[in-house]
């Protein structure tokens, strides 16, 4: 009897450690506007590593880039099988403004080689006041077209922003890039459509904040 | 007293807004039948039928009631240190109203990539090369692969990646059997199979 509850016993301490241990990055590919994250509207394109808690890489974007805390809308990010809203958003303009945009949240678990990430969704997006029955809003630059002629989208913009404000800096190692192919575009509010050209660089953030 | 009616009409503006909100984006799942969107499109069709680049395809001036409702033509200069660029042809089917801030995808967009630039190997989870989520299967006699949870669906035939979104994977099945030329360069064979992908194509090897 005693021997078959140790077992049972071992077989639960296994199960609850191989849980710990098979922890696995996992994203989805895309912001949504609604809680049921079937509703797509913006590219994940950088992914925070190492001790990468949203407040942290919030505070590191703020710091590295000048840029203050957020005031858009809240969307939604899907990892894990769990559907979350964003936790922080940091902006390099106001909310009138044309401006470089971050909305940001930490994945549900941790990696066993990446650590703590949280994904991002930086663009830039110019402020058109006609937007929203004349209300006003924020639109994200459509793509190049003709070899440059348009400049990169908004989202590809976001991405090159964040990698000037942080290659070089302490504790920030380039992890590289990995292409997810999330390229779908997005009707803006101006009627243009934009997305990404498809890779997601990968950003170490330290154990400690500024 | 006044502060209470404040909150109230906090509260009665946020459920409005909120209601608002949720219908403007309903109409997205819905779709438009919609028609093209000139101002908002790089390409008309007579364009795309003589665009020189590369094979195009697509499916046709309206797709199981959502028609054409745009075209994008991207291509980037590279820019150190991103490996990848913006280089394709898309063709937008319906339309969708966006909310806010928060933009919204055609019900159905088809992109053409050069498979020099996009293909089944281009792709990873991480930059340690974790495999991105996937599951391959045959369309129409060539390799072909879902990403996305079933929302995107890659078809390599000939020198081109053929990539469709969608919100359900039997939607993008019946597109991808609906595929056609789009231009005087795409084939397709009697039998409806499409042309086999280009040798070295769907291993990266296919040079530009």
């Amino acid at each position: 009897m005693y021997g078959r509850l140790c077992a049972l016993a071992v077989a639960l301490v296994g199960l609850v450690f191989s849980g710990t241990a098979t922890a696995h990055f996992n994203t989805g590919q895309y912001s949504h506007a609604n809680s049921g994250c079937a509703s797509r509207t913006d590219p994940i394109t950088v992914v925070l590593y190492g001790f990468a808690t949203a407040s942290r890489s919030s505070n590191h974007i703020k710091f590295h880039t000048g840029w203050g805390g957020g005031t858009g809308g809240s969307q939604y990010f899907a990892s894990h099988g769990i559907c979350a809203p964003t936790t922080y958003q940091d902006q390099s303009g106001c909310g009138t403004c044309s401006r470089y945009h971050i909305r940001m949240r930490k994945t549900y678990d941790d990696d066993a080689a990446f650590g703590t990430t949280t994904t991002g969704t930086p663009h830039h997006e110019d402020w058109v006041p006609s937007c929203s029955f004349g209300i006003g809003g924020h639109a994200v630059d459509k793509g190049g077209v003709n070899l440059g002629g348009g400049g990169p989208s908004g989202f590809d913009q976001g991405r090159s922003r964040i990698y000037s404000a942080l290659i070089g800096e302490p504790g920030h190692t380039f992890g590289g890039d990995a292409n997810w192919g999330n390229t779908q575009e997005f009707k803006q509010c101006d009627g243009d459509w934009a997305g990404s050209h498809g890779s997601v660089f990968f950003f170490r953030m330290p154990n400690s904040s500024h | 007293m006044p502060n209470r009616r404040v909150i109230l009409g906090l509260f009665a503006g946020l459920v409005l807004g909120g209601a608002i909100s949720a219908l403007a984006y309903s109409a997205t799942g819905g779709g438009d039948a919609g028609t093209l969107d000139a101002a908002h499109s790089d390409l008309s069709v007579e364009g795309a039928a003589v665009f020189p680049d590369f094979p195009l395809y697509a499916v046709g001036e309206s797709f199981e009631g959502l028609s054409l409702t745009g075209m994008t033509r991207r291509v980037e200069a590279r820019t150190a240190p991103d490996p990848a660029r913006a280089n394709f042809v898309g063709f937008r089917y319906g339309d969708c109203t966006p909310s806010g801030d928060s933009g919204c995808p055609a019900p159905l967009e088809i992109q053409v990539w050069p498979a020099c630039e996009r293909n089944f190997a281009s792709y990873s989870l991480t930059p340690a090369g974790d495999p991105l989520p996937h599951e391959r299967l045959t369309v129409r006699g060539v390799p072909a692969a879902f990403f996305e949870e079933g929302k995107r669906l890659e078809v390599y035939t000939g020198s081109v990646t053929v990539v469709l979104f969608a919100q359900e994977k039997a939607q993008l099945l019946r597109a991808a059997n609906e595929l056609r030329g789009a231009n005087g360069s795409a084939r397709t064979g009697t039998d409806g199979r499409l042309p086999a992908a280009a040798e070295g194509a769907l291993e990266g090897r296919l040079a530009c």
